[in-house]
């Protein structure tokens, strides 16, 4: 897959295995990405989960995608991103955002963009990657 | 979920994403569960892959499966099973795996158990409960 099928394949399957490290301990969870274009790949989270601040505190991550025995796995950072056009974009969507943002303030709402990401392709009916053998592409 | 039904979750759903650890940077992968029980989470993958390296180096992981709107986590350490009997129930459930066994024996199989995890859940019709953990 190039560049543009991997962001199909994101914007298709948007439920994305995000990974984050807090110290020494890694942490796992399922997570809807916002959207995935040439601007990058965008998730929301409300700034009061575990998740926002542990990518707060260390924001390198990697991500899986799935579908048809397919994994794309995606290596970035995690840059807060403070659009407010983009977050009002986001609440419209996300609108059990709403409640917490009267209570905190737009500060409630956490973008964020994967910086530097690059993405690898496994092809599970396809014959394994030798190890160390996996290629990279810049998103 | 209490511990029993956690349990029969990860049977049910043994597609996980294990994540790991190394220096600062966190990796993730879809992991097969292989057995779910009293004794703990039981991997298996090939000890030239990165993930295995990565546990050896720091054994600390957190594994989420998801059926049906609903998410199990748990985290806890692995620890590496040397058990023979063990890898080659595993070789014998899984024949994909026979061809490796033939060139290089098993000592390129890496199995691992995580023992004594916690888990939490979280469900799509629950979104704002709070986080528990439960002793598996």
């Amino acid at each position: 897959m190039d560049k543009k099928e991997i962001l199909e394949f994101i914007t298709k399957n948007p439920i994305a295995y995000l990974a984050t490290a807090e110290g020494n301990k890694p942490y796992v969870r399922a997570l809807g990405t916002y959207r995935a274009d040439e601007n990058g790949i965008i998730f929301s989270m409300q700034s009061d989960k575990d998740v926002y601040k542990q990518c707060i505190s260390n924001p390198e991550t990697q991500i899986c995608y799935y579908a048809d025995g397919v994994m794309v796995r995606v290596s970035g950072q995690m840059e807060p991103i403070a659009d407010m056009e983009l977050k009002k974009e986001i609440v419209e969507k996300r609108p059990f955002y709403k409640p917490g943002i009267e209570k905190n303030g737009w500060d409630y709402v956490g973008a964020f963009k994967v910086k530097n990401a690059k993405a690898t392709v496994m092809d599970m009916k396809k014959p394994p990657t030798p190890a160390g053998g996996k290629t990279w592409i810049d998103l | 979920m209490d511990k029993k039904e956690i349990l029969e979750f990860i049977k049910a759903n043994p597609m996980g994403n294990l994540a790991t650890v190394e220096g600062n940077k966190p990796h993730v992968r879809g992991m097969e569960t292989y057995r779910a029980d009293e004794n703990g989470l039981i991997f298996y993958t090939s000890k030239t892959k990165d993930v295995s390296k990565q546990l050896s180096a720091n054994p600390e992981a957190e594994v989420s499966y998801v059926a049906q709107g609903t998410q199990v986590r748990v985290s806890g350490r692995v620890e590496l099973v040397k058990d023979m009997d063990l890898m080659k129930e595993i070789v014998e459930a899984r024949p994909f795996l026979k061809p490796m066994v033939e060139k290089q024996g098993y000592d390129f199989m890496a199995v691992y158990r995580l023992k004594n995890g916690k888990a939490t859940t979280w469900s799509m019709q629950d979104m704002a409960a709070p986080k528990t953990f439960i002793d598996l």
